[in-house]
């Protein structure tokens, strides 16, 4: 693809700083988004997907966080040297995002449609009235039925499920060009996650819109990405086109990733499992990340951060075997 | 054919609705509402279910951790409800649970060892160099090792607690356990190596497990049978295979077609139910499922379907079981990007 990214991550580094001083949560994270696609950031719990996301709407911490390297460009800007003035506009209007627990972002004393009208007005020089009638409109998009009334109920008034339509249809509000979701179905039961997976995907169809979905779920990844960034402990370990990284994973922790989750469509006898556990932030193992745990370490894997190699188009695995990862036996 | 070793028949259970504004407005919430299923020796029955459908009361029915409000439960040809005293210490013995939560089931200020072999201490028929020897054996039974016995819970991972909290669960050679969302907390690479685990020691002892989770993929992977609750109520158990393969009931096909598909080439457009599920507080009349269901008729929702069996190892409760085919099963490919 020769058109410039809507999104460049170039060597992005969030720091946070600790009781033992300072620990890196973002390390040398790279990635593109281009218009109009979604992309999948995948990984367990801690390996800085949120603090990613974070760092790119400027939401960190204000204190204790900092962004220690590298350039977040939108749209050929770095956002990194916006005053947080612009930061503000850009915010919902050019970048919006929906996160885990919907809860934790809608004001609990306001009705829902309040706050889906004050975003709109916020960044559009827009009459209340038409912003109220945009607002329902939005609630009828993305599902939810007699938005009218709707619009009067108060957060608590709504299911899981609901709430997160309603930060789905904040997000929206401005047609932004990205769209940032963070685990946006994971406390979320099947049946609702599956609607709003088809939600996502059919505005994302309509409006054009890119959006970058974090999960540490490989099916969400298997239902939604065109391509995927794998995440370990604050590093990429493997980017691909999504069918790719299903079928021709190159990271050995990709390939544990995979194996590890149990494959409805068939028998396995036992998971493959990945040895050890997720090691601390605190103590981060030197080299590779990965090396403790990996089948294939190598003296060399614990001597500095693997380099990114390329493996095909748009396909990159941070890691010294990629050649051998790829025939490691998962799925036998 | 003998006897299974548990059966659950007509188990009901209702609570006061929380936070009821008065006495007046005291509603009830049927939480779990005439279930029957049977667990046979050395196998697994997964329950799954939506959030709040009443997986986990009916675990804690069955081990006495709360009292139903009808039904009965036999364990080994005994009827557990009655159970007093030293027999019910026995029953105690024989039948564990294994929570969620593994931060906050285990207590802080308790070493490891100490948090094992607590239910040995409670059954007090072992002396403690014994219990401290069983503790050891155990942890090496659950992938840690003995070095661990003297540390505390927050000294170890979220994989490493939980191994824990079924070592405790393991002590007192118990027949049956509980699997009460045991995995559903721990990430991909672990949650494998601990249900790899449950496995190994279920065929290592001849152990029964109720898996309960919501999470259909690995319920798949661990049950020899499965149930599916909706809204208090068992709406369809068959062998794995039957359930996965040809469900019958139109509410385990939406769970199904809900699953994340395992690979990109399998995307494809599914027929989704609509909605959400009811509130317990006020079920729907009728087929709990009936404001739902794409197949529902008027007789849903005059007239609760009876659990009935389709074949010998699959039972659904649904007046057109018949009818609903195998609509889920076969997922149409759909080209990728
Ligand atoms: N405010 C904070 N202060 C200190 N450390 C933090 C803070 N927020 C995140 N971290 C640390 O940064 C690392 C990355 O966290 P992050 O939340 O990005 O993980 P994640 O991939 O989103 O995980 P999850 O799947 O659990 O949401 C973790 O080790 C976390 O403990
Ligand atoms: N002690 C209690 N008092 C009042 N209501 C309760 C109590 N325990 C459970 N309930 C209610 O009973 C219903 C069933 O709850 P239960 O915890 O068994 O569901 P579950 O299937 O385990 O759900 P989850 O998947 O969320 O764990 C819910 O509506 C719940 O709110
Ligand atoms: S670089 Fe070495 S340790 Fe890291 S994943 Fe590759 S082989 Fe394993
Ligand atoms: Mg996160
Ligand atoms: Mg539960």
């Amino acid at each position: 693809m020769s058109q410039t990214p809507l999104l460049s991550l170039r060597n992005l580094r969030t720091m946070f700083t600790g009781e033992n001083g300072e620990v890196v949560a973002v390390d040398n994270v790279s990635f593109d988004v281009n218009a109009g696609e979604i992309v999948g950031v995948v990984g367990e719990s801690g390996s800085g997907k949120s603090v990613t996301a974070l760092s790119i709407m400027g939401l960190l911490p204000k204190t204790g966080a900092r962004i220690s390297g590298g350039e977040i460009l939108f749209r050929g800007r770095d956002l990194l040297k916006l005053s947080s003035r612009e930061m503000r506009g850009l915010r919902g209007r050019e970048i919006g995002m929906i996160f885990q627990e919907p809860m934790s972002s809608l004001n609990p004393v306001f009705p829902i449609g309040d706050q889906i009208v004050e975003t709109i007005i916020a960044h559009e020089r827009i009459g209340h009235r038409a912003a109220s009638a945009r607002a329902a409109d939005l609630l009828n998009r993305v599902g939810i039925s007699s938005p009218a009334r709707r619009m009067l109920d108060y957060p608590h008034q709504l299911s899981g499920g609901m709430r997160q339509r309603v930060m789905i249809a904040i997000a929206l509000a401005c047609s932004p060009k990205l769209l940032l979701a963070d685990e946006p179905t994971t406390a979320l039961d099947v049946t609702i996650q599956a609607q709003l997976l088809d939600l996502l995907r059919d505005i994302q169809d309509e409006t054009g819109m890119a959006i970058v979905l974090i999960t540490h779920n490989m099916g969400v990844i298997a239902e939604c990405a065109d391509r995927v960034v794998v995440m370990y402990a604050g590093r990429v370990a493997e980017e691909a086109p999504v069918d790719r990284i299903f079928d021709a994973p190159n990271h050995p922790y990709t390939v544990g990733l995979l194996g590890s989750t149990p494959d409805i469509t068939r028998d396995e006898r036992r998971l493959w499992t990945i040895p050890g556990s997720l090691p601390r932030i605190e103590a981060p193992p030197s080299g590779c990340r990965f090396a403790p745990r990996c089948q294939l370490a190598i003296a060399d894997c614990e001597r500095g951060q693997p380099q990114a190699v390329q493996i095909g188009a748009a396909h990159w695995a941070a890691c010294l075997r990629t050649q051998d990862a790829s025939s490691l036996g998962r799925k036998t | 054919m003998t006897q299974p070793l548990l059966t659950v028949k007509n188990l009901s259970k209702s609570f006061a609705a929380r936070g009821a504004a008065s006495a007046k407005d005291s509603r009830t919430i049927y939480a779990v509402d005439d279930v029957g299923f049977h667990v046979e020796h050395g196998e697994t029955l997964g329950l799954v279910g939506e959030s709040g459908c009443g997986k986990s009361t009916t675990g804690r029915l069955i081990m006495r951790l709360i009292e139903p409000s009808e039904g009965s439960v036999q364990f080994e040809g005994q009827d557990v409800l009655s159970l007093k005293g030293t027999d019910l210490k026995r029953l105690r013995k024989a039948m564990q649970i294994v929570f969620q939560d593994p931060f906050s089931s285990l207590n802080p200020r308790m070493s490891v060892e100490d948090i094992i072999i607590e239910p040995l201490v409670v059954q007090g028929d072992m002396n403690g160099t014994d219990m401290r020897r069983r503790a050891r054996q155990l942890l090496d039974k659950v992938g840690l090792s003995s070095a661990h016995a003297g540390r505390y819970p927050h000294e170890f991972s979220g994989g490493q607690r939980q191994r824990v909290g079924i070592a405790r669960a393991l002590a007192p050679n118990p027949k049956f356990i509980v699997c009460d969302e045991a995995v559903s907390a721990l990430d991909v690479s672990v949650q494998a190596q601990v249900i790899n685990l449950l496995q190994d020691l279920q065929e290592e002892f001849g152990l029964s497990y109720l898996f309960i989770s919501h999470d259909l993929s690995v319920v798949r992977h661990i049950s020899t049978r499965v149930a599916v609750m909706y809204l208090g109520k068992i709406v369809e158990i068959a062998d794995k295979k039957t359930l996965y393969a040809s469900p019958r009931h139109p509410y385990t096909q939406a769970l199904l077609a809900s699953i994340p598909v395992p690979h990109p080439s399998l995307r494809r457009q599914r027929a989704r139910i609509g909605g959400e599920v009811a509130s317990a507080l006020a079920p729907p009349s009728g087929c709990r499922f009936s404001q739902r269901c794409p197949m529902a008729e008027d007789l849903c929702r005059r007239e609760a379907p009876a659990m009935r069996h389709l074949a010998a190892s699959h039972e659904v409760a649904c007046h057109f079981a018949e009818r609903s085919g195998t609509r889920a099963a076969s997922p149409k490919a759909r080209a990728v990007g």
